[in-house]
């Protein structure tokens, strides 16, 4: 069982017989039974803490016709399985309309008892997953959304600090204004890692070469952060890097990987990209998929990082600046093209950063 | 434009307190500047007023910022510069489909948006000096960028 919600079951039945042996062959299951045996019992009983009740359709001092509507009332998301001796088509459409999960006939097949009780917990669980995944989504578009409209903020700082510098000579109060501009400059990063990683990722795929998009991301890295001493070597053997992607977002996955490298290098980053396809020889064919191997002449990896692929996780970082997002988005981003990314175990001594992707969308 | 000023700006965001300071800065640097803080006012004083260009912002609650720069096109004024807190690419080539002079993301030094305001002016033909280089400059990219190796 996954977990306690998902193993208590209520049986509520006159005949403590049939009580006591389905009692016996759950528990074996490793549900926890507990049984009462009239609609007077059964009202006692917290039924929110049992994910489903087993019910006898007609009890010494009652019938489910009436326990069932109060089941559900107080709690919804108990599945109800209603058990009866007659046979009767009424009273199980009834049931049926009430809400229940399952009826059956006695003497009870236990097999499809079982089978029953197995699909109500996978359907629990489905339930729960996507419960999750709704909440992890409005969390996800909250943040998208402040990071959003902390740019005005931003922009206000920035302009802020501009006005001040046109008044300002004295070079520590200037020093402090470039402070100011920095801290701005650092926490518009944060927000942007933020908000790319936590926004709804809708691919608008373009048909573009490659090379082409991570040599703007380098060129875009290289100016921005003033790197003049960085080199990029490309071996593509001049094979045709044509694929269908959302060249945005890719320039975004290769710009991270290239500040991660460039930060890691202490001095004259080289960083070296080369393209196969996934059986080992360079690209070739038009269709297929893409494996971008991109490796640095920094100090690599740390053995337990490189063991459990751990840069990829959200808020992951080695570095004293940034959030820990930038190889979250990569991986983010690479799987939603379809495609996977990974630490490599080359040989080399830097850092290898292997991405595998379709050339085109699996959905065309 | 005056004989004395670098030119006469419209500026159309409903971020008051940074309208003002965009004011502030530009009278300061040698331009004209007037604050708009809603889209329909800067309609308004676009089509009363004579302006070498405008800067709007794109998402302003009473007329989205693309209906004012598709409005401000259609006028056939002056050139719009869009400064925008989205960076979603479709609505940029959105905004520069219908004829947005730069599309400019927040935050946005005042240095960098001069620029702006300087490579659109130039570009209009008023007379103004040639654009500044960018404000972190341009960089030459790593030799092996292109090469095989």
């Amino acid at each position: 069982m996954a977990n306690t919600e998902d193993c208590r079951i209520l049986i509520v039945d006159d005949d403590k017989d049939i009580c006591e042996n389905l009692k016996q062959i759950l528990t074996m299951d490793g549900y926890e039974v507990h049984t009462v045996n009239s609609v007077a019992e059964a009202r006692l009983v917290d039924w929110g803490k049992y994910f489903a009740i087993i019910v006898d359709r007609r009890l010494s001092d009652g019938a489910s016709d009436v326990l069932i509507p109060e089941i559900k009332s107080q709690s919804p998301t108990t599945a109800i399985i209603v058990i009866t001796g007659c046979p009767d088509l009424h009273a199980s459409l009834k049931a049926l309309r009430q809400g229940v999960e399952d009826y059956f006939l006695k003497p009870l097949d236990v097999d499809v008892l079982r089978a029953s009780l197995t699909q109500i917990v996978r359907t629990r669980h489905a339930e729960r997953r996507a419960a999750e995944a709704e909440r992890l989504a409005v969390i996800g578009q909250m943040m998208a959304g402040i990071a959003h409209e902390s740019r005005n903020a931003i922009q206000r700082i920035q302009t802020g600090a501009d006005m001040l510098k046109l008044d300002v000579s004295d070079p520590e109060l200037v020093c402090h204004i470039e402070k100011i501009t920095q801290a701005n400059h650092d926490l518009k990063a944060m927000l942007d890692e933020i908000r790319d990683y936590a926004a709804p990722l809708n691919l608008t795929r373009n048909e573009v070469d490659l090379s082409s998009v991570w040599r703007r991301a380098w060129e875009n890295v290289v100016s921005v952060g003033s790197h003049n001493d960085a080199n990029l070597f490309e071996n593509t053997n001049n094979h045709d890097l044509n694929c269908s992607v959302d060249d945005f977002r890719l320039e975004q996955v290769f710009r991270n990987i290239f500040e991660n490298s460039i930060s890691a290098c202490a001095t004259a980053p080289s960083i070296q990209i080369e393209c196969f396809d996934l059986n080992g020889a360079s690209v070739g064919a038009n269709d297929g998929n893409i494996k971008v191997v991109i490796r640095d002449n920094g100090p690599g990896f740390a053995k337990e990082i490189k063991e459990r692929q751990k840069i990829f996780e959200p808020f992951f970082t080695t570095k004293q600046k940034g959030t820990g997002l930038g190889m979250a988005i990569v991986k983010r981003t690479v799987e939603a093209h379809g495609g996977s990314v990974a630490i490599g175990d080359g040989s080399a001594s830097g850092a290898e950063i292997i991405i595998s992707m379709p050339r085109r969308s699996n959905n065309n | 434009m005056s004989k004395e000023s670098n030119g006469s700006i419209l500026l159309v965001d409903d971020d008051q307190d940074m309208v003002d300071s965009f004011s502030r800065w530009f009278r300061r640097s040698g331009y004209e500047a007037t604050p708009t803080y809603h889209a329909m006012h800067g309609l308004m004083a676009a089509a009363k007023n004579r302006y070498d260009v405008a800067v709007v912002d794109i998402g302003m609650p009473d007329m989205s910022g693309l209906e004012l720069l598709a409005e401000l096109i259609e006028l056939q004024l002056f050139p719009v510069i869009v400064l925008s807190g989205h960076n979603e690419p479709e609505l940029k080539s959105e905004a520069m489909r219908l004829g947005a002079a730069e599309y400019l993301l927040k935050p946005a030094s005042m240095n960098e948006l001069e620029s702006a305001i300087r490579r659109v002016l130039f570009d209009s033909g008023l007379n103004i000096p040639a654009p500044l280089a960018g404000a972190n400059g341009s960089h030459q990219v790593g030799s092996g960028a292109n090469g095989q190796h």
